[in-house]
């Protein structure tokens, strides 16, 4: 407890909370504008928009009291985590709410809880610990198989949800922790091949939706009013925003409702048409510097854990925003992937901003951290 | 112990870096890619998927007689519909719409919940009505009832003039008359309005530019016909059909100085309004301009106009008639087979002696004849403004048809095809100093943007004969009707010429013995002429002379209109002068 007392507060990042406070404003902000402002929809406990902000308002106090407590509690706890998120991605396969085909959510009554999104999470807390454990290991296969484990079960439960962009992203997030614990390049090359040579298999045991939306990626004039309705709309809201935008409230793709799932998955597009370039640019501006100081973050962490921790949650919030913004830019096929911090969706929202409060909670802990142990101190 | 470090993590580090900036690098050139590059692309494609174009529709020209009598016109009916789904309160708008469309409300209340996208309320709705819903839609702000207008065409006059006029289906399209012939000028120019909706094709709910582009009406179209004259000449030809049991027939009056129709009357017509009828179908053709016939001897005005104008005849020409002549290998006779002996030009004209007219014909050869014939207007269209005029047929030497039997009967208006309108201007060109008039109807045009009517000026088609030629006929035809008290034509106090024709009907090559075509064309008065008349009755019961049922009709027709026209007697104009 005394170490956990030694945190030190001039630690705190304020450049990544601050851009993090901004893009959740700008997303309250675009869904105001995506379900909102021209139907005169009533803004009470039901509206998207206010559910947005009370998520942002937990989501924010959870960042708080987990940048408080001492980030090494969980790999402590590994154990008890990991049997969590397996526990929770069970129950939602046995019980969970099906909406739109897949079986993802729990109904908590006021809140529809999606576990895949907090297992993310969780699994970076329980994997890091394995991987920091066995940091000069991972260049074996023994143990870069024995990390994989660990998230081999959420995978393959998120998948059969069926939510194949959840568990790319799960999959994505260990293959980057892996290389930053020590994973031979030439060992990423030869599973990197294994999946080229499995796709094949992999494409047969898609789902016909699945396929479709590759396919319709591959050329969205294939079915422009079915599946390729989606890009195609998104492509016209973002063109015809041009430099400026047509103003807050004003695009016309999303306010007439050609543009759908604006508020969620293609709310990039709702922000390419009314804001224009300059706005969606400052957008990606701001995933980028919240990626850069949470990448600053893992080298400041002057633990393994620390470190690997910081790493997973810079995968998981760069392959989420990379898959939803190149999906809204017709450079990644349609997925459910909602944009981070942005797109409406409590369980998200609120996991994302938890892992902010852990990655703020290493920068807090590093300090006394490098008090008390003997590793040297490089800089900061 | 110390915690454990990871020696290959810095490198890595800054690697990732790189790899964020490499990222953020590209979906950047996207986006640019996208809201630069492709933005006025993409943005007309929002444009054009959102807008949809409405007409707004013309309103078709209005067609007044010369003085001022209402012929034809657009007025307006509305249709009134909603999107079921878009309707907050059915019960209420049901309600409050049952009153002012006259509906029960329980009807309203049913297509108000019908699970359609969207319903019509009421159609052909009044103005006046349409504007009480309008009133109720603007001050209850229900902007989602739509009423639309629907241009209908309606004839006030009913029959009145109706073969002038012509029709105007329910599809809008013109056929006969006026509204076909100048179609182009009446109907205007539809215009547009892009409005905006969404993908749900709902009412737009914002304020996005509405592009318009206007519609410009039609242009109001003035005829020459005189209401009163019109009058005259349809009550005089609907009871000479009945008088004389015809089948159908016409009356064309014309002034032979311009070439203006001041009233054009067909037997069988039909309330314009009402063409939907199968009763009326085939009524609505104008006989005037869309058929031929063989004039018959009204032609041999021509025939003698020709023999004046070229030489071959004086007024003092005199012949010994017997009754017959030989040319082309067949023997041409006189009506009744009559053979007058002794005879002069002035009696030519009263007995209508084909004989005589023969030899004018022959005396002028062929090539000439039918000079004179082509350049009085037969043969091609007089490009009256009615629709589809025909051009009639004269066979002309050489042209593979043309015999000789044809020089001889083409003198006396046979094997000649000719519409009444070609008879009327040939004889006005007589009574006009020999110069031929284009017949015309409209009298002005008055398009929309246009501030003055374009009026229509009278067009001399060309000298035919010279001016000497043309008086010296008047007084000859005048002369032969006046030397002649019998004469049912004659109009007490006015020279009238003219000449009577009795024409026998080809059927299918020959000469139908049973049926004719009677006719009396003239002018009036004689010395100075403001009127040309042709009276034209198909197969007459009662007699088949021309001179027993189509010239007294001519005579009553010209009564009336000298006193309409408040036209002197001859003695006391001339004496005036």
């Amino acid at each position: 407890m005394e170490r956990v007392s030694r945190l030190r507060f001039q630690y705190f990042d304020f450049w990544l909370f601050g851009a993090t406070l901004l893009l959740l404003s700008i997303g309250i902000l675009m869904i105001y504008s995506a379900t909102a402002c021209i139907t005169g929809e009533s803004l009470d406990w039901q509206s998207a928009v206010i559910r947005q902000a009370a998520y942002a308002v937990v989501g924010v106090l959870a960042m708080a009291v987990l940048a408080l407590i001492d980030y090494r509690l969980y790999a402590s706890l590994r154990w008890v985590l990991w049997l969590a998120t397996i526990g929770l991605l069970a129950v939602v396969s046995v019980i969970g709410q099906i909406t739109h085909g897949a079986q993802r959510w729990i109904d908590l009554r006021f809140f529809l809880f999606q576990p895949s999104e907090l297992s993310k999470l969780l699994l970076v807390l329980v994997v890091a610990k394995y991987m920091a454990d066995h940091a000069e290991q991972m260049t074996r296969w023994r143990f870069l198989a024995t990390s994989f484990l660990f998230v081999a079960l959420p995978i393959a439960l998120v998948y059969l949800q069926p939510d194949l962009g959840t568990a790319i992203v799960i999959g994505a997030t260990w293959g980057v922790m892996a290389l930053a614990a020590g994973m031979r390049l030439r060992d990423v090359l030869i599973v990197l091949a294994v999946i080229v040579v499995a796709a094949p298999l992999l494409w047969t045991n898609l789902r016909p939706y699945q396929q479709e939306r590759i396919l319709t990626f591959m050329d969205p004039a294939r079915d422009p009013l079915g599946s390729g309705y989606n890009v195609t709309q998104a492509r016209i809201a973002i063109g015809s925003g041009g430099v400026w935008g047509q103003g807050f409230c004003s695009g016309t793709q999303s306010q007439l409702r050609f543009l759908r799932i604006r508020q969620t998955d293609f709310i990039f597009s709702v922000i390419g048409e009314e804001l224009g370039f300059i706005g969606a640019l400052f957008v990606i501006a701001l995933y980028a510097l919240i990626l850069f100081r949470l990448i600053r973050a893992a080298m400041l962490a002057r633990d393994a854990y620390g470190k690997l921790v910081v790493v997973g949650i810079v995968a998981i919030i760069l392959a989420q925003s990379y898959v939803n913004l190149g999906m809204n830019l017709g450079l990644m096929p349609v997925t459910g992937i909602p944009l981070p911090f942005v797109s409406s969706g409590g369980s998200s929202l609120i996991s994302l901003l938890a892992a902010e409060g852990v990655a703020q909670s290493v920068l807090l802990h590093h300090r006394g951290l490098r008090l008390e142990g003997a590793g040297k101190y490089t800089g900061g | 112990m110390s915690a454990p470090t990871l020696s290959r993590a810095p490198l890595r580090m800054r690697a990732a870096l790189v790899i964020l900036v490499a990222v953020g690098l590209v979906l950047a050139v996207r986006l640019f890619y996208w809201q630069i590059i492709r933005w006025d692309e993409l943005s007309h494609k929002a444009d054009a998927q959102r807008e949809s174009g409405a007409p707004l529709l013309a309103r078709r020209g209005d067609i007044w007689t010369s003085d001022r009598v209402l012929l034809a016109k657009d007025i307006f009916l509305y249709t009134l519909s909603i999107a079921p789904k878009s309707v907050r309160e059915p019960d209420k708008l049901a309600a409050d719409l049952a009153p002012l469309i006259g509906q029960p409300r329980d009807v309203i209340l049913a297509k108000l919940k019908s699970n359609v996208p969207s319903v019509v309320l009421a159609r052909d709705l009044q103005q006046s009505v349409a504007e009480g819903v309008i009133d109720y839609r603007n001050r209850r702000k229900l902007l989602n009832l739509e009423i639309e207008p629907k241009p209908v065409r309606v004839y006030p006059n009913g029959m009145f003039a109706a073969p002038n006029v012509g029709i105007v289906n329910v599809e809008r399209h013109a056929a006969y008359g006026v509204e076909q012939f100048k179609d182009a000028e009446l109907r205007g120019t539809d215009g547009t309005i892009h409005r905006s909706s969404n993908a749900l094709n709902d009412p737009i709910p914002f304020d996005l530019p509405t592009k318009v582009v206007p519609a410009t009406d039609g242009a109001t179209i003035t005829l020459t016909i005189n209401s009163g004259m019109q009058r005259i000449v349809e009550q005089e030809l609907f009871s000479a059909i009945r008088a004389s049991g015809a089948e159908s027939g016409s009356i064309i009056l014309m002034d032979p100085k311009t070439g203006a129709i001041l009233a054009l009357a067909v037997w069988p017509t039909a309330d314009l309004n009402r063409f939907f009828d199968p009763a009326n179908q085939g009524r609505y053709a104008n006989q005037t301009v869309n058929s031929q016939y063989e004039p018959g001897s009204v032609f041999k005005i021509i025939t003698v106009a020709a023999g004046l104008d070229a030489g071959i005849i004086t007024p003092a020409s005199c012949y010994d008639d017997h009754g017959s002549i030989y040319i082309g290998g067949r023997t041409i006779k006189n009506h009744d087979d009559i053979a007058p002996g002794r005879v002069c030009l002035t009696d030519v004209l009263r007995q209508s002696l084909n004989v005589e007219a023969v030899k004018i014909a022959v005396s002028l050869g062929a090539e000439r004849f039918y000079q004179y014939i082509v350049k009085f207007g037969f043969g091609a269209l007089t490009h009256v403004e009615l629709a589809g005029e025909v051009a009639g047929e004269v066979k002309q030497v050489g042209d593979g048809r043309w015999r000789e039997i044809d020089l001889g009967t083409n003198a006396f208006g046979q094997g000649i095809a000719t519409t009444p309108m070609q008879i009327v201007a040939a004889v006005a060109a007589v009574a006009n100093q020999g110069k031929l008039m284009r017949p015309y109807i409209v009298q002005s045009v008055q398009p929309a943007n246009v501030p003055r009517p374009i009026e229509t000026t009278p067009v001399v088609v060309r000298q035919v004969i010279q001016p000497e030629t043309a008086r010296t006929l008047s007084r000859l035809l005048a002369d032969a009707i006046v030397g002649e008290s019998s004469n049912k034509a004659i109009v007490p106090g006015y020279g009238i010429a003219g000449k009577t024709g009795t024409a026998q009907i080809p059927i299918a090559g020959v000469l139908d013995p049973r049926w004719t075509i009677a006719s009396f064309v003239g002018y009036l008065p004689a010395d100075d002429p403001r009127f040309v008349i042709l009276v034209k009755l198909d197969k007459p019961q009662t007699s088949e002379w021309g001179s027993q049922v189509a010239s007294p009709v001519f005579a009553a027709v010209a009564k009336q209109l000298v006193m309409q026209a408040g036209l002197p007697p001859d003695a006391i104009r001339l004496a005036s002068k």
